[in-house]
């Protein structure tokens, strides 16, 4: 399995985000979430598509519920469930080794600011929430909370014992990885290399197509059924 | 290759909010010192004395990432480092920062180690090789693939090492480059630094354990308040004494022999034991993990959880203090079952990291968070105010306090709950002479004060002066089958041990007299938010 171009992902991401938009009935909704994951299953990540389609279909079964148990609910609900097949294109780019990300986004002309804010930005989620994690089990492990439901009952409380530290950690983080960055030539004027291979093959053209293709399909079919 | 002549350096007045500990740092002063090429020095010296600066002068870090002023000469083969361009910088100097989260970009070793490299736009297949290479000179070849946060520390630490020297700088600064690793990882670590010295690099290592490193460095440089107080080379440092080094806050061997006793080491009589059964705990179903685990706690002793990286302790930490749930055995105390949510209850767990267990606005605050607050908890709050030296900070933001001092928060904290075991995840790592000192006395302090204490630490010098038990843990070899128990979790048991169980037992107490406390009750708010 060749893997795909980076830009290829942020061209079918523009593509998902405009079908999306036109996409105004659940059932081209339904059929863009299919095609989203076939995208993914494409690209290796089985395991992300099956996640993805599972929660999805478990929005739209509450659906008919939630509203009227609790109208903001069911909009955010309706919101999160419309977006899904962004979300998971978004799950194919961030998939991307961030090297290699990097790399292709340079030789789209992007400018070097951009392209160094997104490689960190990639990197810092996952530290986020392994951070998050550690600050749990601090909570945790002083037993300021006795259980979930206390934590409930404090919101206050609770909301100033996840804060704080996060705060404090991502300034010292973010200061010692962009110091760490700096000292291994992120400032460097010269275009970047990669390890892995990059440039536009015909698979990419092809998954690129298709899914415009198909997704352009699926929108235009309700109008003409209608 | 590295000429210091007479630096001054002081932090700059918009530093302050930046800093990580501005207190702390006031920089250094009239450093004069030549490091020739191919050699290794080691800088110690008391957390704050300026190490850390002496590095980022190295680096070019400072001045400019951080800004300050500069008097006197930093050259780097006739150059300032300062002054280099990326490019060159890159490629002359390599670091390795303390904390491995946050020196790492990618997520994949082999990534890791390619992204300076590419930074450079090195050609990837000459990238590639030299990824080869240095991953067969640091023993890390078959770790390629695997994805960074799944590594532990101390391969984490050889990752970063790769990562810092692939492209063969000629100078490679480490800042406590062993401070988390437990013996034999300190040892590969040590003998990767040596292959590199070999190589032709010239190393400057910012440590506190420091007679590990006797077998690469040549020369030592003691900081003191910024100042460069002794240079000794290998065999005068050898030589030393811990008398000789105790002015300067240094680690030494000997330490436990000079120190005498720091408090009364029995345990007061009444606190009930907590009694662990043939514990096990698996990560995932075939993950890394330990049974068979029996372990006894008598109320208000010291026991210290030692082994290995990677042998479980903290996981057995965990579980005595209920944040995990065994998945075989039972924790008991006057032979009725602990749940883990009683445990939890029961328990307090300081973190290595303090920065995750701070909260309020003020220290005071932080020592009676999330508790009603009578007139008992106050008379508390103020007597844990007193032990551990807080009194004068109080009142002040605790992400504003240094690292020591945050640690010292949180020990307070725990001195001041109603906790009954307190577990402290390795409480000396990174810590100086002094620092390992103060930490031995609170722990004394939370035992008298009628609490069972465990330690996880591969701080021998702790051990030694701070703990009534020892337990330590082995991470068998043996393979996944069944039957392996024993061979795989073997716990060493001293004299007077049950069975193969890892059992407890009291060693020779060093008595001596107790620090004085002048104990002042003064002034101070507390509320109940």
């Amino acid at each position: 399995m060749t893997a795909m171009d980076p830009r290829t992902h942020v061209i079918v991401l523009i593509a998902s985000g405009i079908l999306t938009f036109l996409a105004t009935e659940l059932v081209k909704v339904h059929m863009l979430v299919a095609v989203s994951a076939l995208y993914l299953i494409w690209n290796g990540l089985l395991r992300n598509a099956l996640y993805f389609v599972l929660a999805y279909s478990a929005m739209t079964a509450l659906l008919p519920v939630i509203p009227d148990i609790s109208a903001i609910l069911g909009i955010i609900l309706f919101t999160f469930s419309k977006m899904m097949p962004i979300a998971m294109v978004g799950a194919a780019l961030l998939n991307v080794p961030p090297g290699r990300m990097m790399s292709a986004l340079q030789r789209a002309y992007a400018p070097k600011p951009v392209v160094v804010m997104l490689c960190i930005l990639v990197r810092f989620f996952p530290l986020l929430l392994l951070e998050f994690k550690a600050i749990r089990n601090g909570i945790r492990a002083r037993g300021i909370f006795s259980n979930g439901h206390n934590a409930l009952l404090h919101p206050i409380r609770a909301y100033e014992c996840y804060f704080v530290p996060l705060i404090v950690r991502c300034l010292k983080l973010s200061s010692e990885l962009a110091a760490s960055a700096e000292l291994r030539g992120i400032e460097c004027d010269r275009v970047r290399t990669t390890i892995y291979p990059i440039g536009l093959t015909a698979v990419d053209r092809t998954a690129a197509g298709l899914y415009v293709l198909i997704g352009g399909m699926i929108c235009g079919l309700g109008g003409i059924v209608q | 290759m590295i000429h210091l002549n007479n630096v001054t350096f002081r932090y700059g007045i918009d530093e302050e909010e930046s800093g990580p500990e501005p207190t702390s740092e006031s920089g250094v002063r009239g450093i004069s010192l030549s490091v020739p090429a191919g050699t290794c020095t080691v800088l110690c010296g008391r957390s704050g004395s300026g190490k850390s600066t002496i590095l980022r002068l190295l680096s070019g870090l400072a001045p400019g990432f951080y800004p300050g002023n500069l008097a006197g000469e930093v050259l780097l083969g006739g150059q300032s480092p300062s002054l280099m361009t990326p490019e060159e910088r890159t490629r002359r100097i390599g670091v390795i920062f303390q904390d491995p989260r946050s020196q790492f970009f990618m997520n994949v070793v082999r990534d890791e180690l390619a992204f300076s490299a590419e930074n450079l736009g090195i050609p990837p297949e000459e990238a590639l090789e030299r990824i080869t290479r240095q991953a067969e000179l640091l023993h890390i070849a078959h770790l390629l693939d695997r994805k960074l946060n799944d590594l532990s520390s101390g391969q984490k630490q050889r990752v970063a090492i790769a990562a810092a020297s692939i492209l063969a700088p000629a100078l490679l600064l480490l800042d406590e480059p062993t401070a988390n690793l437990d013996e034999p990882t300190t040892q590969a670590v040590i003998e990767l630094l040596g292959q590199l010295k070999r190589n032709g690099t010239t190393l400057v290592i910012s440590e506190h354990r420091l007679h590990s490193l006797l077998q690469i460095a040549d020369s030592f440089v003691c900081m003191d308040r910024g100042e460069i107080a002794r240079v000794w080379t290998n065999d005068e440092f050898a030589k030393l004494n811990y008398e000789d080094v105790r002015p300067f806050g240094l680690r030494h061997p000997d330490m436990i022999h000079h120190v005498s006793g720091i408090g009364d080491k029995e345990c007061p009589a009444g606190g009930s034991a907590i009694v662990g059964r043939s514990l096990a705990y698996r990560y995932g179903r075939k993950g890394e993990g330990f049974e068979g685990m029996d372990l006894t706690l008598p109320g208000g002793s010291v026991t210290a959880l030692t082994g290995d990286n990677g042998a479980g302790k903290t996981t057995l930490g965990k579980i005595l203090s209920g944040l995990l749930r065994q998945s075989k055995g039972e924790v008991t105390r006057n032979d009725s079952h602990l749940s883990a949510r009683v445990r939890r209850s029961l328990s307090y767990l300081v973190m290595q990291d303090a920065d995750y267990q701070l909260y309020a606005d003020s220290v005071g605050n932080e020592l009676v968070l999330g508790r009603r607050l009578d007139e008992a908890l106050r008379t508390r709050a103020y007597e844990a105010l007193d032990a551990f030296g807080l009194s004068e900070l109080r009142h002040r933001h605790p992400a504003s306090l240094s690292g020591g001092e945050k640690q010292r928060v949180t020990m307070a904290a725990a001195y001041c709950s109603d906790a009954q075991l307190i577990v402290l995840d390795e409480p000396t790592s990174g810590l100086d002479g002094d620092g390992v000192l103060h930490v031995a006395a609170w722990v004394r302090k939370l035992a008298q004060a009628g609490k069972t204490v465990v330690i996880i630490t591969h701080d021998r010098i702790l051990t030694d002066l701070a703990c009534s038990h020892v337990v330590t843990l082995k991470k068998g070899r043996g393979s996944g089958s069944e039957g392996g128990e024993q061979t795989r979790n073997s716990k060493t048991a001293r004299a007077g041990g049950r069975e193969e169980g890892a059992v407890g037992v009291v060693r020779p107490i060093i008595r001596g007299k107790r620090p004085d406390e002048a104990c002042t009750v003064s002034g101070g708010v507390f509320y109940y938010r």
